[in-house]
């Protein structure tokens, strides 16, 4: 009780200066939690390609102006006759649609019969209530396969009980688990009807993760070959789901085919060199392999964290000597305290456990600090920046760590500083 | 009772730069004495009293506290036995600053058996008896130096110590606050505290029941 009463003397003796320190760690930490988040955010598109089949992402010339799949494939088939590792070919996503739920049905029904749509039904019609879904061919889905943190691609290939098998991804996947039902609804192709589609959950996917998109690759513009520009990022979506196109055609869902820019599938072994050679052998306006994609994209992050490198280390800098000179002072002010109670008769081992939960506290406090900032800066920015400001459990982890670690060097400093010596050295000045 | 025994303290032993500060010192304090320890600056007065308010061990020879051979004590000890039986009063008056003059009397109650409940009535019979009752809720840093002094005072003799410890107590005041802190240096030891007091100040030493000096590190009576 009295040894707790002494900390919490500490604690207010200058509060200023407590609530300095916190803020202060906190700010290095939301702005290491940010960086960290920016840097696995730009790698997360690598990371999503990783793991799966090679692939050569393949642009026709402007000039093509056919969008029929089966002139497509057969003229891939020609190009692919020398390529032993030759899998197959996809189109950059096969379908895309956006489905809703609940008031979003309504809406549609009144909008179908040609009634007006009530403003309480729009305000009604929460983003959340949307689901993005991309559907793949099964040779995609075989070749892609996106990292999970739970379930198996393996079972995305048939439908059981009439529900379309699907992965979920999003920062509204983690709410749902494998064996969920999803009950969606979408107009029909001629826009005159409803279907109502089931789905059952096969896999969940990690966020960040990127995701091969409609509405990329379409062109031949893309030709800085970066694996973003053909890959949609799913970071901003409430739920992203993927699902096997050759299944949902069934339901005469509305998808929108065909893209004039497609992959070429190759055997997950198949060696760098012949990837190459396959991809001069392709060519057409220009097709480079997964590995150079991959390369031009680290490229490029490389890049753009040369700009921002010399920044974030003034920063980091300027933030850490303020935390340490502001630690350093308010170190020096106990030491003068420390001094007195051994002068009183406190043990020495009292002084080293106020002391060191004196750091336990404050360490403790800027971590609680740093969660609540994230959640504000997460609550007031927009679009993809509000990302960098999230506490995963991966970035938990190590920021868990960090504490811990800033903690364990004060304590010791604190130790070392009131070793018997120090502290009667203090009491004692200089000897006669 | 206080026994000191053929101390010496010499520091950086060994050195080139050894400084022998007490030779060979004997000295017995007898409880309810005024002690006045006099000599000039350096000569090692200051030493002598953080041997005997436990802040400092002897290079050689024996400290005996009530019967107690203090040479076996760890730092533990030794902290609990200044608490309990040592106030301590320097002449910087080691107030904490920030805090107010009933917190920083109740401090070395902290760290002794006194129950929580009690710490304020005892802090309180000490400000009463320093005369300083009505600075109770005032800051240390509003002070002024004959004040911080006597809150210096009740904070040594709030855990009724047997024997006070001063060094040059007046050494910072003017004549008349130094007279007023003698004076209540004669009360307590009327109460039966054995004090002693470092001074160099004739008139200080003139005021105590017994006078030793030191020179050359040596003892005198």
């Amino acid at each position: 009780m009295k040894t707790l009463i002494l900390l919490l003397k500490r604690i207010f003796e200058n509060p200023f200066m407590f609530v300095m320190i916190i803020f202060q760690i906190a700010v290095v930490t939301v702005a290491l939690v940010g960086v960290y988040n920016a840097y696995t955010l730009s790698h997360a598109c690598i990371d999503s390609v990783s793991g799966g089949n090679r692939m050569i992402y393949r642009s026709r010339s402007s000039d093509f102006d056919s969008e029929d799949p089966v002139e497509y494939r057969k003229e891939t088939d020609e190009l692919m006759s020398d390529c032993k590792d030759y899998l197959g070919t996809s189109f950059i996503a096969n379908g895309y649609t956006f489905l809703g739920e609940n008031a979003t049905l309504e809406m549609q029904r009144l909008y179908l019969l040609g009634e007006d749509i009530p403003e309480e039904l729009i305000a009604k019609t929460k983003y959340e209530d949307y689901a993005t879904t991309y559907y793949y061919d099964p040779l995609t889905l075989n070749s892609v396969q996106y990292p999970l943190i739970s379930g198996s691609w393996e079972n995305m290939l048939q439908k059981t009980d009439e529900m379309l098998p699907c992965v979920l991804g999003g920062w509204n996947a983690k709410n749902y688990k494998v064996g969920d039902k999803l009950n969606y609804y979408v107009f029909s192709q001629d826009g005159n009807s409803i279907h109502e589609l089931n789905y059952t959950v096969v896999g969940i996917m990690p966020e960040p993760l990127f995701l091969l998109g409609a509405s990329k690759g379409q062109t031949d513009k893309y030709k800085s070959m970066l694996l973003s520009e053909i890959y949609d990022t799913g970071i901003n979506e409430p739920l992203v789901i993927v699902s096997n196109s050759d299944l949902a055609s069934e339901y005469d869902v509305e998808m929108f085919f065909i893209r004039p820019n497609y992959l070429v599938y190759f055997n997950e072994n198949t060696e760098d060199r012949l990837m190459e050679d396959y991809a001069v052998m392709l060519g057409d306006a220009y097709a480079c392999t997964d590995k150079q994609m991959i390369a031009s994209e680290e490229r490029e992050i490389t890049r753009n964290i040369d700009v921002i490198y010399p920044f974030v280390i003034i920063f980091f800098v300027i933030s850490l000597s303020t935390v340490v000179s502001i630690s350093v002072i308010t170190l020096l002010d106990s030491m003068k305290v420390y001094t007195i109670y051994f002068l009183l008769g406190c043990t020495r081992r009292k002084i080293l456990v106020i002391s060191i939960f004196y750091s336990i506290v404050y360490i403790a406090m800027s971590g609680i600090m740093s969660i609540v900032i994230i959640k504000i800066v997460y609550q007031l920015l927009h679009g993809n920046f509000k990302h960098y400001f999230t506490f995963s459990p991966k970035i938990a982890l190590p920021v868990l760590a960090a504490f811990m670690v800033t903690a364990i060097i004060s304590i010791i400093l604190q130790y070392v500083l009131q070793k018997k010596k120090t502290i009667k050295e203090l009491v004692l000045k200089t000897p006669n | 009772m206080i026994k000191l025994r053929n101390i010496s303290k010499i520091y950086n032993e060994g050195k080139s730069n050894e400084n022998r500060v007490l030779n060979d010192i004997s000295l017995t304090v007898e409880e309810g004495e005024f002690v006045a320890v006099m000599g000039r600056s350096g000569v090692g007065k200051s030493t002598l009293l953080h041997i005997i308010s436990l802040l400092d061990k002897p290079t050689s020879g024996d400290f005996i506290l009530d019967e107690k051979n203090t040479a076996s004590m760890n730092d533990t000890q030794c902290s609990k036995c200044r608490n309990e039986n040592i106030g301590i009063l320097l002449q910087d008056f080691r107030l904490i600053e920030n805090e107010t003059v009933m917190e920083n009397v109740m401090a070395p109650l902290y760290f002794s058996k006194t129950p929580f409940r009690k710490m304020k009535n005892k802090a309180k019979e000490a400000l009463f008896k320093v005369g300083i009752s009505h600075l109770s809720k005032q800051a240390a840093y509003t002070l002024s130096g004959g004040e911080k002094q006597r809150v210096g005072l009740a904070r040594a003799i709030v855990n009724s110590p047997n024997c006070l410890l001063a060094d040059e107590p007046t050494g910072s005041l003017d004549a008349k606050t130094a007279g007023e802190i003698m004076q209540l240096f004669h009360d307590l030891n009327g109460d039966g505290m054995t004090i002693i007091v470092v001074t160099h100040d004739m008139d200080v030493a003139n005021k105590c029941s017994r006078i030793v000096k030191i020179e050359n590190g040596m003892l005198i009576e």
